[in-house]
């Protein structure tokens, strides 16, 4: 059962107009595969993740396809997509602040996911969310079962999301910058909790974060994109020893736990000249275009077309070479 | 310039700003000219169908309805301007007071505002005419009072806003003194917002009299008023129904067009586009 | 929702907490409430006694000798210094001892006990009212937002909120008791003769006031529901595999509920204040009759404790409302304490 979507492109509707927030956007994720999706806030990761769930906000407009156990998402029907929705793809949120209800408490909501696709009566659903919250690492089960999100740490309430997502053992799990809004202690447990669920379960696992240093560590395969595009793909290890695209190179060089790992000194942290392009004017052209030192005139024109480094390393640019020389991991 | 033309387009701010100045100019007429004399009592002419002479008809004491309609406003537009005056000088100011002091004066401000908002106005109203006798000065006296509270969470909850702005800050860190800073940063910062609030209360306030006014206790005779004319034409209801229907219709309008110049004007100061999230 | 908790056991310390919370919470808001009903007691009592204006000359008239008017201020309870006749009042009222009518020579709690028949079955079959309107018409415009249907419901509760609930009166009483016939057009007949036609006597009334307070509540409960559906707990759901709807009543609506709660609490006093009015008009025999009568007689008594127990009726109501909304949001109970 293999996740492909094929040329994917999500327009929200704004004031200003229509803004593409995907274009073109094409990657498969195969059963017990792993993909880390990088880029900064605003490139079109969560639109990504919301348009594979079904959930794009009212008013969005989307295209291409998204094929999942051979029948198209985008085309099925509010109920039958709710069949699949945390029955087949599971998905956990950015904010463990705001992604529980407050009302509710923990166990409820966990037993919720498994009582709306019938896999479980109260008392079972019950007992299975003390074993999932268990099995997240959530001290005193039991207890925590009964309390409420506010009683409980970001941490922890993370972990609790972690468990609804698991609850119907999922084929795919979505998490979207899961760890963006806990300390940076707890970021690598929960990480490595959802890796080692994943591996444990062989549920297929899509992770979106716009920082590399949390994702590389934890998938497979890595995808960067920017500005609603794809640009660089690869397996995650073979991509860091031959990092092509400009844009993925700047993203490496600004992340903070390389600039203190790699020098003695701290130093000061490199950024990438100039700004996000605006979504809504953005033409046809590299979106890259306007920030990249390479840049030549039919960049400016025409997206470029994706080039193979290596069998599993694929990027989009048309000054791959010459970026790729400079390279220095 | 553009504000106007936005304003124009926007429905229900056209709509109710229409209505409003419709009656604001009823009443201005009735001052100097009605059709006939609102007052005039003619025993012979009682109860008239409406013809060319009296629109409307008469009521039981002969006098044409459609000036006593157009004399009402009068009285209503009276009663909202005072009652809405007090209520908003009384309210502003202790708002105000209440966020530039903080601490237990604030405390004791909105305390008595949450509690004065949880008692029935039309009580006081009651309690004022027990011991001071019937009568519009204590209708509006009432009606203001208790728009007090409502003015006072306003003021204070947006001004406790804009006391947290940076050119706030930077005022004070100037050695401003807060009751400066109150009067050139807050209250034009927050005087759009109490406009709105303002239009809206003006319309309780027209409601609230009116039924003052039904239960005997608002304006009293001769004094033209909306809701006497309803409580005079109750008994004749199987009669004369229309005699019941024409100064609820003058209410209504006149409430509805506040309450959509207020819903108009809120749109046109705070225009809140959808938000989509990325 | 799901209330059986099956065989999981029940941790004694978090009991004990969550009772201890609960405990504080109560305690804090009762004290609130009997400083609010000490405040209503003053305030009514300065407005009425301390006001310039004396009820016992109103009564007797301008040209009554003043010893009528002392003995008549006697007996009306007007004399000595203010403090202590409000401390005789508010003791005697502590004790359950209402005052005595001057214009009907009987104790106020009876005359009060017999309007209650009437006022409260009213007061409760229009809140009733109003909530099952606006709930529907509130949830029916959020979820069709933007759209025609939105739009009417809108249109209907801007103009609901503009009609006077007597005029409103008066048009139901034109169209269902002069015209269709179906209601009397006012009168009460009492409880003793049969439950049918005592409650018919209340429906038009009912109406008449549920109408202005369903507009209200509608709009509220639409900008309720409407913020309350783009929260991410929302989206939540939704990811779970909730259907639209069941995410609309199972995670929206509790939530949007804590802020209409608060409405709730606030319209009620309102609601008491239109029952003082729709009674008039309908002469239907309730406390907003009395008080009216009361006043028209110029009862000082009377006026003075019916206005204090509405004013309490109201504090408990908002009391109950705290109360309510601890059961609703569980992070209250928290954070109070």
């Amino acid at each position: 059962m293999t996740l492909a979507v094929e040329n994917l492109s999500v327009t929200l509707a704004t004031a200003r107009g229509p803004l593409a927030a995907v274009r073109g956007l094409s990657f498969t994720l195969g059963r017990g595969e792993s993909l880390g999706i990088v880029g900064e806030s605003g490139c079109g990761k969560t639109m990504t993740a919301l348009a594979i769930m079904g959930l794009l906000p009212e008013g969005a407009e989307v295209g291409g396809r998204i094929v999942w156990d051979g029948q198209d998402l985008l085309s099925l029907a509010d109920d039958a997509m709710g069949r699949l929705r945390g029955r087949r793809l599971a998905m956990v949120f950015q904010e463990p602040m705001t992604a529980l209800n407050p009302v509710q408490t923990i166990g409820d909501q966990i037993a919720e996911a498994l009582l709306v696709h019938d896999l479980a009566d109260r008392v079972g659903a019950m007992r299975e969310a003390v074993a999932l919250l268990e099995r997240v690492g959530i001290a005193d089960p039991e207890r925590r079962v009964r309390g409420y999100p506010h009683q409980l740490s970001g941490g922890q309430r993370q972990r609790a999301m972690i468990a609804m997502a698991l609850a119907c053992k999922p084929d795919v799990l979505i998490a979207d910058e899961p760890t963006s809004a806990l300390d940076v202690t707890v970021q690598q447990q929960i990480l490595g909790l959802i890796r080692s669920l994943a591996a444990e379960r062989g549920m297929a696992m899509l992770l979106i974060s716009h920082d590399l240093a949390v994702v590389a560590g934890n998938v497979a395969r890595l995808l960067v994109m920017y500005a609603g595009r794809g640009v660089e793909w690869g397996e995650t290890a073979q991509m860091f020893g031959a990092l092509a695209h400009p844009y993925a190179q700047g993203l490496f060089r600004s992340a903070p736990a390389r600039a203190l790992t790699a020098t003695t000194r701290p130093r000061r942290l490199p950024t990438i000249a100039g700004q996000v392009p605006d979504l809504v004017t953005l033409g046809e052209g590299c979106p890259f275009a306007e920030r990249c030192d390479l840049v030549e005139e039919p960049c400016r024109s025409r997206m470029p077309e994706w080039q193979a480094l290596a069998p599993e390393h694929r990027v989009a640019c048309r000054r791959a070479e010459e970026s790729l020389r400079r390279w220095k991991p | 310039m553009t504000f106007v033309r936005r304003a124009l387009r926007h429905r229900s701010f056209a709509v109710g700003a229409a209505v409003t100045m419709l009656f604001a100019f009823m009443a201005l007429l009735s001052l100097v000219w009605t059709p006939h004399n609102p007052t005039r009592i003619n025993v012979r002419g009682r109860l008239a169908a409406p013809s060319p002479d009296h629109w409307l008809g008469t009521d039981q004491f002969g006098r044409d309805v459609l000036s006593i309609i157009m004399a009402g406003a009068q009285n209503s537009v009276a009663v909202g301007v005072v009652a809405v005056a007090i209520g908003m000088v009384g309210g502003v100011a202790l708002g105000l007071l209440a966020a530039a002091c903080r601490g237990w004066i604030e405390e004791t401000i909105m305390r008595a505002a949450d509690f004065l908002f949880a008692f029935p106005a039309i009580l006081l109203a009651i309690m004022l005419v027990a011991t001071l006798g019937s009568g519009a000065v204590n209708a509006i006296l009432a009606i203001g009072i208790f728009s007090v509270p409502v003015f006072a969470r306003l003021a204070r909850a947006s001004a406790n806003a804009i006391w947290t702005r940076e050119f706030v800050l930077a005022a004070r860190a100037s050695g401003r003194g807060p009751w400066r800073i109150t009067g050139i940063h807050i209250l034009p910062n927050i005087a759009s917002v109490i406009l709105v609030q303002a239009t809206v209360q003006f319309a309780l306030a027209i409601l609230a009299e009116a039924a003052l006014s039904y239960l005997g206790l608002g304006a009293q005779p001769p004094t033209p008023s909306w809701g006497r004319m309803l409580s005079e034409a109750q008994p004749l209801i199987f009669q004369n129904p229309m005699l019941a229907v024409y100064p609820g219709i003058a209410i209504a309008l006149t409430v509805l067009g506040l309450n959509l110049l207020g819903d108009g004007l809120r749109d046109l100061i705070d225009p809140r586009l959808t938000r989509s999230r990325t | 929702m799901w209330g059986d908790w099956g065989e999981i056991p029940r941790s004694g310390l978090s009991y004990a907490a969550l009772h201890n919370a609960v405990f504080a919470f109560l305690a804090k808001r009762f004290a609130t409430f009997l400083a609010t009903l000490f405040a209503a007691s003053v305030l009514t009592f300065v407005a009425l006694e301390v006001l310039p204006g004396d009820p016992a000359r109103v009564i007797l008239g301008v040209d009554a000798p003043d010893s009528a008017v002392a003995a008549l201020r006697q007996r009306l309870g007007l004399d000595g210094p203010p403090l202590e006749r409000y401390l005789d009042w508010i003791g005697h009222l502590a004790r359950g001892e209402f005052g005595v009518s001057y214009t009907y020579s009987v104790p106020v709690i009876e005359l009060v006990r017999d309007r209650l028949q009437v006022t409260v079955p009213l007061a409760l079959l229009s809140m009733a009212l109003a909530a099952a309107l606006a709930l529907g018409l509130g949830l029916y415009a959020a979820a069709h937002h933007n759209r025609r249907g939105d739009v009417v419901v809108m249109g209907l509760s801007q103009l609901g909120i503009s009609i006077p609930s007597f005029w409103l009166s008066l048009l139901l009483i034109l169209a269902f008791a002069v015209s269709l016939n179906w209601f009397s057009s006012g009168g009460f007949p009492g409880w003793r003769n049969g439950f049918g036609p005592a409650l018919a006597a209340l429906v038009l009334p009912a109406v008449a006031l549920a109408t202005v307070q369903a507009a209200i509540l509608a709009r509220f409960i639409r900008s309720a529901v409407l913020d309350t559906m783009r929260e991410d707990y929302v989206r939540t759901a939704r990811a779970k595999g909730l259907s639209a709807n069941a995410t609309l009543w199972r995670h929206v609506l509790r939530n949007a509920l804590i802020p209409v709660v608060t409405i709730l609490g606030l319209q009620f006093a309102n609601l008491l204040a239109g029952t003082i009015v729709v009674e008039n008009v309908f002469a239907l025999p309730g406390i907003g009759r009395l008080v009216l009568q009361a006043i028209n007689n110029r009862d000082v008594v009377v006026v003075r404790d019916v206005v204090v127990l509405i004013a309490a009726a109201v504090i408990v109501i908002n009391f109950v409302v705290d109360l309510l909304y601890a059961a609703i949001d569980p992070r209250l109970r928290a954070r109070d304490v």
